[in-house]
């Protein structure tokens, strides 16, 4: 019988498609409005930050080994405050980020794409393709990874390709012109999204074959989908310019719909849209998991497949009344590094701080 | 929506009689029966029209005090 846990290779894929997911649209807009130009140097300088945070989650999942996250949380807190903490965790991070997320692919499919279909419809749709990969098992969405990973990487090759002949180097000059500062703003909101969400593959580290690999997992991903954002950021920038790409929703699918070469070659933005929707299918995947068996720990039942239907009927009216507003959603990408400054890196500091304390406390003790 | 929260109760209602046929136990039963009971109220709230909370604006006002500090810091 095949393995029911997830491979080293499967949960590279997912979590390199994870990361991507709909930062890839959104991802050149909010770094040059802040970083114009050198929004490409930000996305260098936030995987920079996301490698140096790397070994900190490794140390949990090191030590959290084979055991779930809430069950380690109870044996180190005790069980009321280790739940608190799961609490927490579900809380600030799978729930809310499952939530944005579903509103991003409603506003971009709405706004974008089928402009006549109600969002719930589209929601719904979303929802129940992810609830059917989930109900299938972990590990049918992993060997989903590892069929549509490589065709997703492809097409966004050609995609960015096709840009070729729009490409002006001269947009990117003069390289530094406000300074570093900005710079490192913009690369703090892409740490922050979708970088430091540290909970999310915390809790699928046990459901690997071998939880160790999990680091390994989260250092490849993080080069494929930093390398796709510097890809979509710096061709975004040297076909558009800063000051466009600034005031553009989705910027990356606003370039693809304008490639047209010799008036054959066009609609290249069909191949981003299919891009987009496996992305969105993987994160959401992931998101609802984790909420599920997160949720599932706390309140102990057993299985958390009777949670998915349940979680999703909840999440869609959230998703609907997210934000109403552009303006609201750009504040809120500006805020959410703080945000998740607290609960992805102050949070699982603590923990790690806690269990450092602890083992050091036990051999006295003894 | 009103055909939506039928739906809902009928996914429920399987989902109890589903765990019944599996576990001998009450927890499953009771525990998705919680969970639809809550769906229910959320989306109930949702389809009559009444206000539900902005995620997104809250989580963007509970971190604009220090988000705003870090952006006075890097100007």
């Amino acid at each position: 019988m095949k393995s029911r846990k997830l491979s080293t290779k499967q949960a590279t894929m997912w979590l390199s498609l994870y990361y991507t997911g709909s930062a890839v649209l959104v991802a050149p807009a909010f770094l040059t409005s802040v970083a114009k130009q050198d929004a490409w140097i930000s996305v260098l300088v936030a995987l920079g930050l996301h490698m140096i945070s790397l070994p900190l989650f490794g140390a949990l999942v090191r030590r959290s080994g084979t055991t779930s996250v809430g069950e380690y949380l109870s044996r180190l807190l005790g069980a009321p405050f280790g739940k608190a903490v799961l609490a927490l965790l579900l809380l600030t991070g799978p729930l809310p980020i499952m939530i944005f997320n579903l509103k991003d692919l409603i506003d971009f499919t709405s706004n974008d794409i089928i402009n006549r279909t109600p969002v719930e419809a589209i929601a719904y749709l979303a929802v129940a393709t992810v609830l059917i990969g989930l109900f299938l098992g972990l590990a049918t969405i992993g060997r989903a990874a590892e069929l549509l990973f490589p065709i997703v990487v492809f097409l966004a090759l050609v995609m960015f390709a096709s840009q070729a002949p729009a490409m002006r180097i001269y947009e990117i000059m003069p390289i530094g012109e406000y300074g570093f500062k900005p710079i490192v703003a913009a690369s703090l909101l892409l740490f922050g999204y979708p970088y430091l969400e540290p909970s999310v593959p915390w809790m699928i580290g046990c459901r690997m074959e071998n939880p160790r690999q999990l680091i390994k997992a989260l250092r490849v991903s993080a080069m494929v989908s930093g390398a796709l954002f510097f890809l979509a950021t710096f061709v975004t920038i040297i076909t558009s310019g800063p000051e466009l790409t600034a005031q553009l929703s989705f910027p990356t699918y606003f370039k693809a719909k304008m490639i047209n070469i010799g008036d054959f070659y066009q609609r290249v933005e069909s191949l981003l849209s299919f891009i987009f929707f496996v992305m969105m299918f993987f994160r959401q995947s992931m998101l609802f998991f984790v909420s599920a068996t997160g949720i599932a720990e706390l309140f102990a039942i057993k299985n958390y497949r009777g949670l998915l239907v349940p979680i999703a009927l909840i999440m869609m009216p959230l998703a609907f009344n997210a934000w109403s507003n552009p303006g609201e959603l750009f504040d809120l990408d500006k805020n959410w590094v703080a945000f998740r400054l607290l609960f992805g890196l102050i949070l699982p500091l603590l923990i790690l701080l806690i269990a450092v304390w602890r083992q050091k406390r036990a051999p006295a003790a003894a | 929506m009103a055909y939506f929260i039928l739906f809902t109760c009928a996914l429920a209602l399987y989902l109890t009689l589903a765990s019944r046929n599996k576990s001998k136990s009450a927890a499953p039963i009771a525990s998705a029966l919680t969970a639809y009971g809550i769906a229910l109220i959320v989306d109930g709230w949702h389809a009559l029209g009444l206000p539900l909370p902005r995620i997104g604006t809250w989580v963007s006002n509970f971190s604009r005090p220090i988000a705003g500090m870090i952006y006075d810091y890097l100007q």
